[in-house]
């Protein structure tokens, strides 16, 4: 059973949507104790880091998150602002702590691009797979993927980075690290080879 | 690189499929669902949809707000939404910041917002906080004021003049929240004759944030024009229902003009 994490920041219909229609059994919930008992956790999210520690904190899932992925080593699927919390720190009007699962921080796109370029990164854009991580399996390995986001990640074990993605900079759009893997553009919003990397998840959950 | 969208539009009114021309003549031209379906299979980049059935109701005087977002229209968004993994935008009408947590309770992942944005831009800013800039599309109706000599911004259902410039408010809209701009012409709309390049590049170079340029599209060559004048993506509602291979088509005309666009 999978437990796609409410804590209030985006639109979980659309993550249950498609684990649903991949055939997976799925719960929407922020309850520590039905977490702990879920076969892997979907942090997905939109918005602010700073909202977003906020709220993880208000609703008491910052431990849980933890315990799950760095004491049990079960897996995590992050998404957007999910993979952002995921790191040390994140720099919004100031510094906010993250997760701290992921060595690195969480940047504004526009104190590192060409002011010219506009911000969200919103599109479709070529996610450029490093090999790092098997869980792209067979999807072409520059295919595009849709992004909306402001934030990008720096982690600082390049070892951790799975696919490179290109807007003004080259950014990391995938990382994996420990039983935790994480995407900056939505999987739930791109169509086949957004399904087919969830369905790739999710398959490598029922089969351990 | 970012690819440049193409996105087709879905006109609503009272649960059919309408196509206008200059914010005017409604004709029922099909199924949503339908065409949701073929959109779906053909894997667009993005689906606006825009129920326009309230803008009748507020037409005819009735200021029934009890009911105000058409069941019917909600009920499409949460079927559309379960099958088509793609991003969805609404609007039509939305007024209340309860009617737009509706709106994304059922399925959507950007409210486009018009008239309330214009007479309420605070609305703008907490519906960004609450779900992100990223969600939120402020949709801008303009027309050429022949008078003035500038483009003006209308309302309501295009049929109120504001006396204030697009890029005035696109500006403005930015910073109170907006993650991009939805711009309608509605002089080109449903003409078929080309988007309105000089509206849209006057736009673009007063905000930063994406523009999506909409209104006039009747040949896929129409695309390159609206981004080389500066817009992000391109939307069309007749192009996409009235012409087979639309989406090939589309991308076709972009890619021979080395526009960056999803094979």
């Amino acid at each position: 059973m999978i437990a796609i994490l409410d804590y209030e920041m985006g639109n979980l219909s659309s993550i249950y949507n498609a684990v649903s229609y991949l055939g997976f059994q799925a719960v929407i919930t922020r309850d520590p104790s039905v977490i702990e008992k879920a076969d892997g956790i979907i942090l997905p999210g939109v918005g602010a880091f700073k909202v977003g520690m906020a709220h993880l904190h208000e609703f008491g899932l910052i431990e849980p998150i933890r315990r799950h992925v760095v004491e049990e080593e079960k897996p995590l699927f992050g998404i957007c602002l999910g993979m952002q919390l995921l790191v040390e720190v994140g720099y919004e009007h100031g510094e906010t702590k993250g997760l701290g699962i992921v060595k690195g921080e969480a940047v504004p796109f526009k104190d590192v691009i060409d002011p010219k370029l506009r911000i969200p990164h919103v599109g479709w854009n070529s996610v450029k797979q490093t090999g790092n991580s098997q869980l792209f399996g067979d999807i072409k390995a520059d295919s595009d993927f849709y992004f909306v986001h402001s934030y990008i990640v720096r982690p600082r074990d390049p070892d951790v980075v799975c696919s490179v993605t290109d807007y003004g900079v080259d950014f990391c759009s995938s990382l994996s690290f420990g039983s935790a893997f994480a995407t900056q553009f939505h999987p739930e919003k791109s169509h086949t080879q957004g399904l087919q990397l969830l369905k790739n998840w999710l398959e490598g959950i029922e089969h351990a | 690189m970012l690819k440049t969208r193409l996105i087709p539009v879905l006109l609503l009114q009272s649960g059919h499929l309408v196509r206008s021309e200059a914010f005017n003549i409604h004709q029922i031209i099909g199924d949503p669902f339908h065409e949701a379906e073929r959109f779906n299979q053909w894997q667009v980049d993005e689906l606006i949809y825009l129920d326009i059935t309230q803008d009748q109701k507020y037409q005819y005087g009735r200021i029934d707000r009890e009911h105000a977002l058409s069941s019917q229209a909600l009920d499409i968004l949460s079927e559309v939404s379960k099958r088509c993994f793609m991003p969805l935008t609404w609007g039509g009408s939305l007024r209340t910041f309860e009617e737009v947590q509706e709106v994304f309770s059922r399925g959507a992942d950007k409210v486009a917002i018009n008239t309330q944005a214009f007479e309420e831009p605070a609305l703008i800013k907490k519906i960004a906080s609450q779900y992100g800039n990223q969600a939120v599309v402020v949709s801008i109706d303009a027309m050429f004021n022949d008078e003035s000599g500038k483009y003006e911004v209308c309302i309501n259902g295009g049929k109120e003049r504001t006396g204030i410039t697009p890029e005035e408010w696109a500006s403005k809209a930015e910073t109170f929240g907006a993650g991009e701009i939805l711009l309608q012409s509605i002089d080109r709309d449903g003409k078929g004759s080309g988007y309105d390049v000089e509206l849209i590049n006057r736009v673009s170079h007063c905000c930063n944030i994406p523009l999506i340029a909409c209104s006039g599209a009747g040949m896929y060559e129409h695309y390159v024009d609206a981004i080389e004048a500066g817009a992000s993506a391109v939307a069309a509602a007749n192009l996409w229902h009235f012409k087979e291979l639309a989406d090939r088509g589309g991308r076709r005309a972009l890619q021979r003009a080395g526009i960056n666009v999803r094979i």
